[in-house]
């Protein structure tokens, strides 16, 4: 919010700007007979709308020719009445559509007299912002509709939502996991999943997967995974795949050969590869977000344009209730979904809500306002922020580890620390990411257990986990244990 | 976490009345917050450290002595051995329930005293020689009870050329193990960042990451699970349907089982007043009370760790014994602890706007 508090303050010096530099100056050759200019310090409009500046003039001669000269075009003559004496006029100016709100213009005036004489002025034109401040809530309009849409991510998280509470059942041994039926969810066969969603969709998770994860086969060797130990049966022990009970709840749950809970990688897996994914590379990508990304003329049949839009679908993969902030209340925490639900879980200790709500807001008001550096801050604080809740997220969770090794909860253990495997792989998609891959490898696939093994973990382990993401994510330092 | 906001207000609402009258001295008025941070200070400097410093020291004698049994294989360097495991586990019980911060970063109680102990583990990490201690897979592998297996287990080691090499390497590699364990820990208690902000910027507050609050918390989960249910409520087979589990018992071989109890329960008292090598009724939980009026509520504590004491000492030295003897008896002593349970965690830590946050998360 301070930023726009200082496009005010940016105004008002651009004003007192505008009055130094409007003083008449003329020419120098011949004065004869009087001849004055003064055109007003007309401030600024917002794009496309029209400015008018005032024009008066005195010509003890007579006036010959009054022009006017915005930058970079040929003179217009104003129609004035030859052989008066005080000329007082208007000129109006339509400022371009996609005028930046950075842009000025100039406009040079030159009156001319019966002798010959000139005198010149010039006006300096700003653009004024459609929003002064940005709204408390992540509502944006045009002409009385909301220009804010995002149900394709919408129905993604849906998505996420059925395979998590499909996979879910299988942790209880409820049913047995089919690999197919969760790579027909993944790929939304026939728009509904192959009949696995209870809603039509032309979206689909797999095609927004990160690049190398596709390649990989990341999502289908943990579908095939679960499979394997639903149809088996079998109870899990270090180096064989089964079900292990969680000791708080008495529920059992899929695990690898290595410890690690298929529903936890595969959720918060999608969160990662698929929803941080989509806002890093895609949506906040120069292609999408990028100053030349249109921001003027309106999608064809939509009430946004294109800038606008891509914004939204970023905000609509964070997903928060729209009036969202910091000390969010219990009672509306069902409202918060994945990456917000995390962000409202740290936010005790960073108090990331209103961090990131604040940049999305504060962005998408800049891109109305077709404020493209503001836009760019904006989106550089939710590269830095959306990344923190993954790193603080990752502590927590191996606190929680830690705890329940302290308990010899091991089924405990084994789903806090798939979690913690998870948020720390989410690091993985940011291109501005401040942890190198070798980093996150180390702490997936060494901290977490030497060979990559759950059973192996110990609190040196994690603990050197913590000082690394601590190390690279410093403003964590203070809060490291109570996270 | 959810719980904060609760912790603020009650929070908010005593320190309305921060300043309290000295109820010996009514002239007098107390600085509660002075008070949380004397009994930080004194808790830190004069019980915790002072323990881990003992738990340090013993925990050397334990290895050399391993290291005296491998080296020279007789009868009196056996019994020196065992003697010292013995000290080093009852000194555990009077440093365990300190459970917060580097104990449970590290999490010492998990490395050092994970029971029952897995025998067939530790006989085929013996063969095999390929294990990783300190690990979740050999938490019931390694530690205090593995050693109680691997020396107090008279069937097992009749005549002493029953120690091979292997037996003897592992025997060493535990009070290694130990050792380091501790020694890290002991460590992180001195020259960490945690003690100072515990005695220091935390120390006067009553919120979650409070000094107050921190042990509080340590006591109602480390009470209830490794005292109430680890040494009594399991093994009596109060937690598996009335049917006894005596192998669960925490030192089932070195047949001590009591010894321990009561000394974790005598340093549990001593903790709750405060009382350390060098002053009887330090700056203390049950000072606390006092001064907040509540000196009913501070006697009926100590009264009744006195009671709990006194019922500990009529069992049988070992609780194996006991529970074949007289489970009744266990059962007792169960729910003994069980009211005073319920006496620090209900009445206790609301009077003192404490909140409870250890609760079992069955979340996603």
């Amino acid at each position: 919010m301070n930023y726009l508090k200082n496009f005010r303050s940016f105004y008002g010096l651009l004003a007192i700007a505008l009055v130094l530099s409007l003083g008449a100056c003329k020419d120098d050759k011949n004065d004869d007979d009087a001849l004055s200019l003064t055109v007003s310090e007309t401030a600024a409009a917002v794009r496309a709308n029209t400015v008018t500046v005032n024009i008066t003039g005195v010509a003890e001669a007579g006036v010959r020719t009054l022009t006017a000269t915005p930058d970079g075009a040929i003179a217009e003559e104003l129609a004035v009445t030859a052989g008066n004496n005080d000329i007082q006029t208007t000129y109006t100016y339509i400022i371009p559509a996609n005028a930046k709100l950075s842009d000025t213009y100039s406009i040079t005036f030159e009156l001319t007299d019966q002798a010959s004489q000139t005198i010149s002025a010039s006006t300096t034109i700003s653009v004024e912002p459609l929003l002064a401040a940005a709204p408390d809530t992540y509502s944006f309009e045009r002409d009385g509709s909301t220009t804010v849409s995002y149900s394709g991510q919408n129905e993604r998280l849906d998505m996420v939502g059925a395979i998590k509470t499909y996979l879910g059942q299988g942790d209880k041994k409820e049913i047995t996991i089919s690999a197919a039926t969760l790579n027909a969810a993944y790929a939304n066969t026939g728009d509904n999943g192959n009949g696995f969603f209870d809603f039509t969709s032309t979206k689909q998770l797999k095609d927004k997967t990160f690049a190398p994860d596709l390649d990989n086969n990341f999502m289908e060797n943990l579908f095939a995974g679960a499979e394997a130990v639903s149809q088996s049966g079998v109870d899990a022990a270090n180096g064989t795949a089964g079900f292990i009970e969680r000791e708080n709840s008495g529920n059992t749950i899929m695990v690898d050969e290595n410890g690690r809970e298929f529903t936890q990688l595969i959720e918060k897996g999608l969160m990662g590869t698929v929803m941080y994914n989509q806002i890093y590379n895609t949506y906040f990508s120069d292609d999408r977000t990028g100053d030349e990304v249109e921001n003027t003329e309106l999608r064809e049949g939509k009430n946004y344009t294109d800038m606008e839009h891509h914004w939204d679908e970023a905000f609509g993969y964070f997903n928060p209730p729209l009036d969202f902030s910091s000390d969010w209340p219990e009672a509306r925490e069902d409202e918060d979904r994945y990456w917000s639900h995390y962000s409202n879980v740290v936010d005790p200790f960073i108090k990331s809500n209103d961090d990131i709500m604040n940049a999305f807001l504060a962005g998408r008001t800049a891109i109305v306002n077709n404020d493209l550096a503001g836009k760019n801050t904006q989106r550089a604080i939710l590269f830095e922020k959306l990344e923190l809740v993954a790193a603080a997220t990752s502590i927590h969770y191996i606190n929680e580890t830690l705890a329940n090794l302290n308990e010899g909860k091991i089924g405990e253990a084994f789903h806090t620390l798939s979690e913690a495997w998870a948020f720390v792989n989410a690091l993985t998609y940011s291109p501005n990411r401040r942890i190198t891959l070798d980093q996150i490898d180390t702490i997936k696939e060494t901290d977490f257990g030497a060979n990559g093994n759950f059973w192996n973990v110990t609190a040196a382990d994690l603990n050197r986990a913590k000082t690394t993401l601590v190390s690279i994510f410093t403003e964590l330092e203070g809060v490291k244990d109570q996270l | 976490m959810k719980y904060s906001l609760l912790a603020l207000l009650v929070c908010f609402l005593i320190s309305c009345d921060s300043e309290t009258k000295d109820p010996e001295n009514p002239d007098k008025t107390v600085d509660l917050a002075e008070l949380r941070q004397e009994i930080a200070t004194h808790l830190t400097n004069d019980l915790i450290l002072p323990a881990f410093e003992e738990l340090n020291q013993k925990s050397l004698s334990l290895s050399q002595a391993a290291i005296s049994f491998k080296n020279d294989m007789n009868e009196d360097n056996l019994a020196e051995l065992s003697t010292k495991h013995q000290d080093l586990w009852i000194c555990w019980q009077r440093t365990s329930l300190y459970y917060f911060g580097p104990t449970v970063n590290n999490a010492l109680r998990a490395s050092l005293n994970t029971y029952p102990t897995d025998e067939e583990k530790i006989e085929n990490n013996i063969a095999t020689g390929s294990y990783q201690l300190g690990s979740l897979e050999n938490q019931d592998a390694e530690g205090l009870p593995a050693l109680d297996y691997l020396l107090n287990d008279m069937d097992e080691i009749e005549p002493l050329s029953d120690f091979s090499a292997a037996r003897l390497n592992y025997i060493t590699v535990l009070a290694s193990a130990i050792q380091n364990h501790i020694a890290t820990t002991n460590d992180a208690w001195n020259n960490g960042e945690f003690t100072q902000t515990f005695s220091g910027t935390n120390a006067t507050g009553t919120d979650v990451g409070s000094a107050l609050g921190l042990i509080v918390n340590g006591i109602d989960l480390h009470f209830q699970r490794f005292v109430r249910d680890g040494k009594v409520a399991i093994p009596a087979g109060l937690r598996s349907a009335g049917v006894p589990r005596p192998q669960s018992v925490e030192v089932p071989y070195g047949k001590y089982s009591t010894r321990l109890l009561k000394t974790a329960l005598v340093a549990y008292q001593d903790y709750f007043n405060g009382k350390s090598f060098t002053r009887n009724d330090g700056p203390s939980l049950l000072a606390y009370l006092r001064q907040i009026e509540q000196a009913d509520l501070a006697d009926r504590i100590d009264n009744h760790f006195t009671i709990l004491l006194d019922k500990v000492e009529q069992l049988d030295p070992s609780i194996i014994d006991q529970i074949e003897t007289d489970n009744e008896a266990l059962i007792d002593v169960f729910l003994s602890m069980q009211d005073l349970v319920a006496i620090f965690k209900s009445d206790m830590a609301s009077v003192m706007g404490i909140s409870i946050t250890n609760l079992d998360n069955d979340g996603d």
